[in-house]
């Protein structure tokens, strides 16, 4: 199973549907609990009966949020080894109506991830683009996560612009040591795409010691980004330093595609 | 800062003490909770309550039976990951004193969780092997080992850094043990080569069989590379069984041991490595000079 190309007109259905479900399941709670107070004559067990009707309903929807949510588990280690099969988990899960709001706003991020991996930057820019312009709620956590997916697809589609919007958005922004590597990578790529090597080598030590925590391969590839930022910045000696730095701890330079994120990189966007 | 200079790793014996003290348990403290509670909710019903009492309140009892766990045990699993997270993110960063600190506090509060509890114990091994402590990090990988089964996947990489941690203590026949029980392993994953290739690295330099350790450094650019900067200490050992080599020999390998101490160099200052490879602490006079950090580079943050 694969899930269609995005549309946000979509999104917005389904996000109205699932709250048209979830809402309809407490009005009926609440109409069942009135017309027992108000007409006793229809005796208790009807009441009961409406009771757990509305209970019955309020519990299938959320399992349903619950089955879905284990999806966004599931499809975790197929992210970058297998995007296919990370998609089928995810398109099952989407098709299910009723979901929490912020279930089905996470199950969208990682399909952006999914996207991302799978080389179709511009429909992840547009997911990443239609989920953040929502209300997170209680999935607000993923927002710094799902800039940063946006900044990486903008940069995959060349709009610098976007990468620099998704970027800046990230100042105020809670952020994890993960994720705080990640973006010093794709800013890194975004200060060589717009043009401004020298302030990729502002507090270059920090940045040298961030990528050193990396592993060896995204070392590699951030000590290169760090490289080329030198060379064009003019800084000869650093650069030639970073490079000898790239090709220890990645192999032969001929191998390694700086600009290029590797798949396992994109998928701890997710 | 005070607390970072005055941070002394924890000496063998009271890890020991402390490992045993708190050994991985099972069960949960809180299954009952819920139970006690419903029943408690049921017995005042019935002692008190009359007809309607018990059609209101029994499904909410109920209810609060199935719901109370998952909520106890949702409230203890997030403050469990916070607390996971700062620890690796500690780790990470090198704050090895405040890493090591919270780790040790963690034993006691996962011993309900022995996956959680034995990951931090083993990047607990990592740290204090990293800054030297190489008697208490013996410690933590042999409680490790006895209390692994043997095929297990971890238990290879367990044995290759206790042989690490043996041979920093100049216990070689053990050591030997861990590196030859290393090898079973050989082909599994490039880390667990890596690895093995340090230790071995490591062991032919103790017991000063250089030209054996040459030999291994013939493909140790590629095997060493999954450890990232850490594979400064492989190319540290090889420089100095290359210098050592060529002392042996007139107009030996000074050139290899250069270009060996070079590339260890670029990756780590000399101080680090010496801290994670004993060998590597005390260098024979007239040894190649390294690399220094370049100028526009700024000072430590």
């Amino acid at each position: 199973m694969s899930e269609p190309p995005f549309r946000p007109a979509r999104l917005s259905r389904q996000i109205a549907g699932d709250a048209a479900a979830r809402y309809g399941a407490v009005t009926l709670l609440i109409v069942v609990c009135l017309f027992a107070a108000r007409f006793p004559a229809f005796g208790r067990g009807l009441a009961l009966l409406g009771l757990v009707a509305a209970t019955g309903m309020w519990g299938w929807i959320n399992v349903a949020s619950m089955r879905s949510a284990r999806a966004l588990h599931e499809a975790s280690p197929y992210l970058a080894a297998d995007p296919g099969r990370a998609e089928a988990i995810l398109a099952a899960a989407l098709q299910r109506s009723g979901l929490q709001r912020w279930v089905r706003l996470l199950l969208y991020h990682r399909l952006a991830v999914v996207r991302l991996c799978q080389g179709r930057a511009g429909e992840a820019a547009a997911i990443c683009h239609a989920v953040l312009s929502r209300r997170l709620g209680a999935a607000r956590h993923a927002r710094a996560p799902l800039l940063l997916a946006f900044a990486e697809a903008a940069l995959a589609t060349g709009d610098v612009w976007g990468a620099y919007a998704a970027l800046s958005a990230l100042d105020g922004e809670e952020i994890d040591l993960a994720h705080g590597l990640r973006r010093l990578a794709i800013q890194g790529r975004y200060h060589l795409a717009a043009g401004v090597p020298s302030a990729e080598l502002a507090r270059a030590r920090a940045k040298v010691e961030a990528a050193e925590m990396l592993p060896a391969e995204a070392s590699a590839r951030r000590h290169a980004v760090l490289s080329r930022a030198a060379a064009a910045a003019g800084a000869t000696g650093l650069s030639h330093w970073l490079e000898a730095r790239a090709d220890l701890l990645g192999g032969a330079a001929a191998d390694r595609d700086a600009q290029r994120p590797e798949p396992e990189a994109i998928a701890e966007l997710a | 800062m005070a607390r970072e200079a005055q941070f002394r790793p924890p000496p063998p014996e009271r890890l020991k003490t402390h490992l045993a003290e708190h050994e991985p348990r099972g069960g949960d403290p809180w299954g009952l909770v819920p139970w006690i509670v419903g029943l408690g909710v049921l017995v005042i019903l019935w002692r008190f309550g009359s007809p309607a009492a018990w059609l209101w309140v029994a499904p909410l009892a109920l209810l609060a039976v199935v719901l109370l766990p998952a909520v106890i045990r949702g409230a203890q699993q997030r403050t469990r990951q916070a607390r996971l997270k700062a620890f690796s993110e500690w780790a990470l960063r090198e704050h090895d004193a405040a890493a090591l600190r919270l780790g040790w506090h963690l034993i006691r509060r996962l011993e309900r969780v022995p996956a959680f509890q034995q990951q931090v114990i083993a990047t607990m091994g990592v740290l204090l092997q990293r800054i030297g402590a190489a008697e208490s990090a013996a410690v933590v990988w042999d409680w490790l080992i006895a209390r692994a089964p043997e095929d297990a996947p971890q238990t290879a990489g367990w044995h290759l850094r206790r042989a690490m941690a043996r041979l920093a203590c100049d216990e070689l026949a053990d050591a030997d043990q861990d590196v030859r029980r290393g090898r079973r392993n050989i082909g599994q994953s490039a880390e667990l080569d890596a690895l093995l290739c340090w230790a071995e690295l490591w062991q032919h330099v103790a017991t000063n069989h250089d030209a054996e350790a040459l030999r291994v450094g013939a493909r140790a650019l590629d095997r060493l590379r999954p450890l990232g900067v850490e594979a400064a200490c492989g190319y540290g050992l090889l420089a100095l069984a290359a210098h050592r080599a060529g002392e042996a020999v007139p107009g030996g390998d000074a050139e290899g041991a250069a270009e060996w101490w070079r590339r260890a160099t670029l990756l780590m200052p000399p101080a680090a490595m010496a801290r994670r490879c004993r060998p590597l602490a005390d260098l024979p006079r007239g040894f190649a000079r390294g690399v220094s950090w370049p100028e526009e580079m700024g000072a430590a943050q």
